[in-house]
């Protein structure tokens, strides 16, 4: 299964759009979607716009691959569990968000091999949401930051 | 010794797993997360937790309802230091906590690679103790450095 999250605060219609095409045109691609408050409905898979804390790690845990908008909630889940992720940001020219740090995301973290990030919204994201095989070295990332930054904001935190 | 009083508050998603990365800094301290989650997403035994609704700076209703739940927990818990990993509603937890005193801590979100939040701007003009999570964000007139929640 491939578990669409685009956060719940903002909808994305392009990508949800673009991969509701790719499930009508294949049929063998399963996809589950949070997919926010956007204009567009999907036809060909199943979704809901809001998931509750449960539900969303229900379908995280269950799925082969997510696939995301640049969040930093969703790639730093990514991360720790070592899910393999597909990465679309958010533009600023189509609305999507205020400005375009979600491509400054996308290319500070481009060199993640779980990472991986569609040229185009067609043939090369549908080739990577019908292929099953993803090759990536697997990542060591503990559930909290590393102990030199916690230190140093413990002694801020606690001196005068 | 007394326990710090700590407040943390935090937008929900992505904000707020950062600010969960945080969690061990603050070890025998007592805590209490505003959030605007209607879950809480933190270990319940550690805090307290208090939802807040969501705001942002083009929503003046919802920004003011936000600053008035927030100014009714910051003015009666009078936390020594209050922290947040943005967005607006940790603007909002500063201009109350600056009024009473508490010692400010902003973590700009990791999201900011490029130039620091418009509440980072803000937040980086009301305290001291304002970190960006990318070393070449660093300025002379802040923010500072210390690391980065990955």
């Amino acid at each position: 299964m491939i578990f669409l999250t685009v956060g719940t605060q903002l909808g994305f219609d392009r990508l949800v759009q673009a991969i509701d095409k790719i499930c009508k045109e294949c049929p063998d691609v399963l996809v589950f979607g949070q997919i926010g408050p956007g204009k567009y409905t999907p036809k060909y898979f199943k979704y809901k716009r809001s998931l509750s804390l449960a539900e969303y790690s229900n379908y995280f845990d269950e799925a082969n691959i997510v696939i995301s908008h640049a969040g930093m909630g969703t790639i730093i889940n990514c991360l720790v569990n070592n899910k393999p992720l597909i990465l679309v940001p958010r533009l600023a020219e189509y609305n999507e968000h205020r400005n375009d740090h979600q491509l400054a995301t996308i290319k500070k973290f481009s060199n993640v091999s779980m990472f991986f990030i569609p040229s185009d919204l067609e043939g090369d994201l549908k080739q990577y949401l019908t292929s099953h095989k993803f090759n990536y070295e697997l990542n060591d990332v503990s559930p909290y930051a590393p102990v030199e930054m916690l230190d140093k904001l413990q002694d801020i935190l606690t001196n005068d | 010794m007394k326990k710090i009083k700590l407040l943390a508050v935090t937008s929900k998603g992505g904000h707020s797993v950062q600010l969960s990365r945080l969690f061990p800094a603050f070890n025998g301290m007592d805590i209490t997360v505003l959030s605007t989650s209607n879950e809480n997403p933190f270990p319940k035994e550690a805090i307290t937790y208090k939802y807040i609704d969501d705001c942002n700076k083009d929503q003046i209703i919802n920004t003011m309802k936000c600053f008035f739940q927030i100014c009714k927990i910051v003015f009666k818990e009078k936390p020594a230091v209050i922290i947040s990993t943005g967005a607006a509603p940790g603007v909002l937890a500063f201009i109350a906590g600056k009024i009473i005193g508490s010692k400010l801590v902003w973590i700009d979100s990791i999201a900011n690679a490029n130039s620091l939040s418009l509440s980072g701007k803000i937040a980086n003009k009301m305290t001291s103790y304002c970190y960006t999570q990318w070393p070449d964000l660093v300025r002379d007139k802040g923010p500072k450095y210390i690391g980065s929640v990955i």
